[in-house]
């Protein structure tokens, strides 16, 4: 096996009469890293996660997961290697109830009747959200259906976790949660997101896209100071990394019930 | 719209429904299912005039409504939603289907009273039927029967699929058009100009149409190979023979015998 787990060679991909969407992208990943793909809107990143996932085909470069190569013939066993948490939890979860929708992806690799109770809850409480078994996906929360979305592909036991804008349209309690479950899992990660700050908390490397081309492969906190490319990537510094104009002074603010 | 949104999710609440653990839901899917369609295939077959012979049937859905614990409030707001498209079929025939015939109160009445008033009392019993099996069993199990009963795994999933979808379209439709409400700024206009109209659906099919994609990426995603597998397979019990056996006995006797007939003249001894 080799050490490079996620390997991507000069990828390039553009979508019919259009400029392309990824050039000359190449990356690898190593075993139990966690990357993030930032960059503006339009810069590729999901279109990098549906080639990685086989759901686009590549124009030019290739991918490989291990020794296997992202083909059609081989996405059947690269399905169970590669967990992709949609964007939009309503896309994923299918079943009646959250214990059916975790049991959906294990049952189809084959796991037997008889082991899936156990698969099955143990995922949901490696997200903290066993005592949602009963109750209908289209019921919850959005954090509750981000956090059963999660536990659907952690029941199939990838290697690879790739994640699409997991902090997308989180409270800020419920993206605490989540950057927390993402730093407790061992899986190699792969994170689309615009969150720099949930990239400084979960990962080690950055990769920057641009107009579909690698800008930065680099450390978090290199990248995040070198303000000049993240403009040229149409990003900011993570707010945590931000220096703010001063605060006013405290004793200017009264109690609210004093204000009428 | 939002009556639209609402109305999509509280069909969707049969599906929380068919999670209970009742009387009802405790039957086999397929048990369920092939006596659903035995009795709206009596019901099919019965002469067009009849109406107080059709009456036993209704004990079906009775039933299911009964042991399923399903709130009659949600039932009835449901058939509401479909009386129009019932009445639709059988408005005319009073008037396409004149002549005389003998009503209970002695008067004739023209043919088409009577076949509209039977058309009307098959579709509630066949709807609050479906919509019972629904709410006993949710679409997920329904399916699975109907792979278990040995059809083909293709037509099962579009079923599935087909209920699913319904439900992206509505959403879609009830954001875009809230989108669109929102956007008028309090013009005081009621309904969609034509040209906008057009443009409207455009959205909402392009989105649906997205959206579907992505639901089916998804299912492929986690190893969705066209067919459907629950964490528990369904197990056939007496209980289930019983049901499914009565639910065929039943309706036959009823197609062959008129029961409120019988026992009507059973009661006054005539
Ligand atoms: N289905 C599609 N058909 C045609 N062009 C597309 C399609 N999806 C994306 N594109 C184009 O490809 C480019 C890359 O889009 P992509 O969705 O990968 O960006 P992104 O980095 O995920 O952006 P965002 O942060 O907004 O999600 C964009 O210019 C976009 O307009
Ligand atoms: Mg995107």
């Amino acid at each position: 096996m080799s050490h490079h787990l996620l390997q991507v060679e000069n990828l390039g991909f553009a979508y019919p009469g259009q400029a392309p969407a990824l050039d000359k992208v190449s990356f690898t990943l190593h075993h139990g890293e966690a990357v993030a793909v930032v960059g503006g809107n339009g810069a590729g990143k999901s279109t990098l996660l549906q080639l990685l996932t086989g759901f686009l085909m590549p124009a030019q470069g290739q991918i490989r997961v291990g020794e296997l190569r992202v083909e059609r013939r081989t996405l059947p066993q690269l399905r169970r290697t590669l967990g992709f948490v949609f964007q939009n939890p309503d896309d994923q979860l299918f079943m009646p109830t959250v214990y059916e929708d975790v049991a959906f992806g294990p049952l189809n690799l084959g796991v037997s009747p008889q082991d899936i109770d156990r698969v099955v809850i143990h995922a949901l409480e490696q997200v903290g959200a066993a005592s949602l078994a009963g109750r209908a996906p289209w019921e919850l929360s959005g954090g509750q259906k981000r956090a059963v979305a999660i536990a659907g592909v952690l029941a199939m036991q990838p290697d690879i976790l790739i994640l699409d804008e997991p902090s997308d349209a989180l409270d800020p309690a419920a993206r605490r949660r989540l950057i927390g479950l993402l730093q407790r899992f061992e899986h190699t990660k792969l994170i689309a997101t615009h969150d720099l700050d949930l990239v400084l908390d979960v990962c080690s490397r950055v990769i920057v896209l641009s107009q579909g081309r690698v800008l930065a492969n680099a450390r978090p906190l290199e990248l995040f100071s070198d303000d000049a490319l993240l403009a040229q990537a149409s990003l900011e510094r993570p707010l945590s990394m931000q220096t703010r104009g001063s605060i006013p002074n405290a004793s200017h603010l009264r109690p609210i019930r004093e204000i009428k | 719209m939002a009556g639209l949104a609402h109305a999509l999710s509280s069909i969707r609440r049969a599906d929380s429904l068919a999670g209970r653990s009742t009387l009802a839901s405790t039957i086999d899917a397929r048990a369920k299912l092939l006596a659903s369609l035995w009795v709206v295939g009596v019901l099919a077959s019965f002469p067009s005039y009849e109406v107080a012979s059709l009456l036993p049937l209704a004990l079906f859905p009775v039933v299911l409504l009964v042991t399923g614990e399903v709130p009659l409030g949600w039932l009835c707001g449901r058939l509401l939603l479909a009386l129009p498209f019932v009445l639709m079929v059988g408005m005319l025939n009073p008037w396409l289907d004149p002549s005389p015939m003998a009503s209970p109160w002695g008067a004739p009445i023209a043919a088409g009273w009577f076949s509209l008033a039977s058309i009307l009392l098959r579709g509630l019993i066949a709807v609050s039927s479906a919509l019972l099996l629904l709410a006993t069993t949710g679409i997920i199990r329904i399916g699975y029967a109907m792979s278990a009963l040995g059809l083909p795994a293709v037509l099962v999933n579009q079923v599935l699929f087909l209920y699913r979808y319904l439900f992206v379209v509505g959403e879609e439709l009830a954001r875009t058009v809230q989108a669109w409400q929102l956007r008028r700024a309090g013009k005081p206009r009621h309904g969609v100009p034509p040209h906008q109209l057009k443009l409207l659906l455009a959205a909402v099919l392009a989105r649906t149409f997205q959206r579907a994609m992505r639901i089916h990426q998804a299912m492929l995603a986690r190893g969705f190979d066209g067919q459907l597998r629950l964490p528990s397979a369904p197990r056939w019990h007496l209980r289930d023979t019983v049901f499914l056996l009565f639910w065929i006995a039943f309706p036959l006797l009823a197609r062959l015998v008129d029961i409120p007939l019988t026992l009507g003249r059973l009661l006054t001894g005539a």
